[in-house]
């Protein structure tokens, strides 16, 4: 365990983030390094309790309480106190293949169900993580994971986000020849495309990247299987396949006006910033400007977040977010209790960012958009919303009430929408090979992550839908566990 | 998929696990014609012939314990666990007999390092017959 008394005698403290009118003027990350007295410090607070819940990984209310990837914290924590960083990053990459993403993007659930958070501030799990892998990294710690031996047997991976990465990962070094297929021009999937760099570094997936290239990976961009080669012909030429395409299908909002232009899909905006960002440092112009503009983003999770953050940095003129549950209490409700993810208020780092420069958090909440407006040239110009209350009906499910009187108008020049999506795209790929789905719309696989295709496994959002990176983490070890053990005769070493 | 497929047609064979290259050829002399050998690099390699399509009805498999992939242990579990593979006999080659693991295994017959090609030929023969 980290001090006996660490607890008792360190308070929780977080990396400084850089001030939110520094980082607006720049896409460079928002965290600060943590000193190695300050981690130290706050690995000593973990009490390694009894029955530790932070490493789970359990559903429980359909929310993860504890790592999903099973992340050894009491272990870690231990060693950061103890001064022994080396042994930490080897405990660490035994369960997460990108501690370096994971440590920047996860919620981190795993620190709302520490017991230390049952009456005081659960450990910095999530920081610890990351200075661990940074510090790997600076130390020249992190290795390609070449394989001594070749099992002879190829692998054709598809898609590149995390779970295609883990599953590639993890495939590799049990002695698979495996190829990653990705239709983008940069390997990462939403980790390069979507998150934003302010949130996660490109120049990390890419060094990420470039260790598995020299550990034995094959990567092929720009292809899309489906289209530009067929998926049947993946199934005669390799051993086994892996589907990681995601959850790209993007809900629409088909209200009246969704035709204007200015109206676009979030993925839409945030692919084409990082790719321009990435490409020339937004000086081809090829991306949608924010620009002077008044700006609506309808939808206020992860994806909304980023848009706000990206608007801000293109120097819109205003950000308006619009969320249509209500505004989350400011600490756990009864019916939330630990160890369950607090559904809590946070001010993520797009808002605070909108509250520095706006002077007050961007969100509207309980608002349900009706329709948009435009001028003569088919600009849009204006969002028109109601306000609403969610009310339970006899039968147990909440529904919407629209509350007369509480029409707004929100001029908007530039309107994104991220409202989530609705599963994998189901042309192509999943059409071509006749993939069984579920009533979602999911992907369906068995105890092993092999689909209703023999040798054709799945994982990550386009088996859970939209998810987290560390779930796609998760799902990408455990459909490589099932491929080794479908390619070795039920044979697996693999974790 | 592995290349190598059995190429000899239907007489019997001697599936040779692991790297014995040495002795494969006084093998073959010893057991002369009526016989033919198929060396397999590893367990997986051995996996993959003997799920093949053009497998020969008779086969016994000499099987080296220590290989890279898919070692011993891993390849007889694999193929006992396999309806159609587990009446195979199999000779186990080893240098430590005394070995609990080994003596858990239950091969049909062992042979000791260094092999003897006249015994081992003579242990093929009587399994390939029985
Ligand atoms: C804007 C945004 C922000 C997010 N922020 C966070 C966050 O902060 N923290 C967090 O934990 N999660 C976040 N998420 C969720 C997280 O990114 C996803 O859950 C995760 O990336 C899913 O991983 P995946 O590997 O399943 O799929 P993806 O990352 O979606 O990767 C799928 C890849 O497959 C490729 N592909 C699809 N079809 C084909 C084909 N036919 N041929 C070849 N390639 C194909 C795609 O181009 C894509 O690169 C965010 C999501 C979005 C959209
Ligand atoms: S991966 Fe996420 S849940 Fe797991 S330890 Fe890291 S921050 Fe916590």
């Amino acid at each position: 365990m980290g001090k006996p008394t660490g607890f008792l005698e360190f308070h929780r403290e977080l990396p400084a983030n850089r001030t939110p009118s520094e980082r607006v003027s720049d896409w460079e990350e928002i965290h600060v390094h943590v000193p190695t007295d300050t981690l130290k410090r706050q690995g000593a607070r973990c009490m390694d309790c009894g029955t530790p819940y932070c490493h789970t990984g359990k559903l429980i209310g359909g929310m993860a309480s504890g790592c999903p990837i099973n992340n050894l914290i009491p272990d870690w924590n231990d060693l950061i106190f103890r001064g022994q960083w080396k042994e930490a990053a080897v405990r660490l990459h035994q369960t997460n293949n990108f501690p370096e993403f994971t440590g920047r993007v996860c919620p981190a659930p795993c620190e709302g169900s520490c017991t230390l958070g049952l009456n005081d501030d659960p450990v910095t799990i999530k920081s610890i993580e990351c200075s661990i892998a940074d510090h790997a990294f600076e130390e020249g710690w992190i290795v390609p994971d070449t394989p001594g031996t070749r099992t002879g047997k190829r692998v054709a991976v598809v898609g590149s986000g995390p779970a295609g990465l883990a599953a590639a990962s993890q495939l590799n070094h049990a002695g698979h020849t495996v190829t990653v297929f990705e239709r983008a021009d940069r390997v990462g999937g939403l980790l390069m495309y979507g998150i934003p760099n302010m949130k996660l570094p490109k120049s990390m997936v890419e060094r990420r990247v470039r260790l598995m290239a020299n550990a034995g990976i094959r990567f092929v961009t720009g292809v899309e299987v489906g289209r530009d080669i067929t998926a049947k012909s993946l199934l005669s030429d390799w051993d086994a396949v892996v589907l990681c395409c995601g959850a790209a299908q993007a809900r629409d909002l088909a209200i009246e006006g969704r035709n204007l232009s200015g109206i676009h899909l979030a993925m839409e905006f945030l692919h084409a910033n990082t790719k321009s960002l990435l490409d020339s440092s937004l000086a081809d112009g090829a991306y949608i400007s924010a620009s002077g503009k008044s700006v609506v983003v309808i939808g206020g999770g992860d994806t909304g977040t980023d848009c706000v953050g990206t608007a801000l940095r293109h120097r819109a003129r205003n950000v308006t977010q619009l969320e249509i549950l209500p505004k989350p209490p400011a600490s756990r409700a009864p019916d939330n209790p630990w160890p369950q993810w607090p559904k809590v208020y946070k001010l993520d780092y797009g808002q605070e960012e909108a509250a520095a420069l706006q002077g007050a958090d961007p969100r509207a909440y309980s608002i349900q958009t009706k329709r948009f407006v435009g001028d003569e040239s088919g600009q849009v110009r204006e969002v028109h919303t109601i306000d609403i209350e969610w009310k339970k009906s006899p039968d147990g499910r909440m529904h919407i009430v629209e509350l007369p009187g509480t029409e707004r108008v929100f001029p908007a020049e530039l309107v994104l929408l991220a409202l989530g999506f609705v599963g994998p795209e189901k042309k192509g790929l999943v059409h071509e090979l006749g993939l069984k789905l579920d009533e979602r719309g999911n992907v369906v696989t068995d105890g092993e992550k092999m689909t209703s295709v023999a040798g054709v496994f799945a994982a990550g959002d386009m088996v859970r839908g939209q998810s987290l990176v560390v779930w796609a983490i998760h799902e990408g070890r455990k459909a490589a566990r099932g491929v080794d053990r479908y390619l070795m005769y039920g044979q697996s070493y693999l974790p | 998929m592995s290349d190598a497929i059995w190429t000899a047609g239907e007489v019997p064979h001697v599936l040779f696990v692991g790297d014995e290259s040495g002795c494969r050829d006084e093998l073959t002399a010893a057991l002369g014609a009526g016989w033919a050998i198929q060396p397999a690099n590893d367990g997986i390699h051995a996996m993959d012939l003997l799920k093949h399509p053009n497998r020969p009805a008779s086969i016994v498999v000499v099987l080296d314990l220590s290989m890279p992939v898919l070692e011993g242990f891993g390849f007889e579990k694999a193929r006992r666990a396999d309806s159609e593979l587990s009446h195979i006999p199999v000779v186990l080659v080893t240098s430590h007999a005394a070995d609990e693991r080994v003596k858990k295994f239950g091969a049909r017959a062992y042979v000791k390092r260094p092999i003897v090609v006249g015994d081992l030929a003579a242990v093929v023969r009587e399994l390939g017959e029985g």
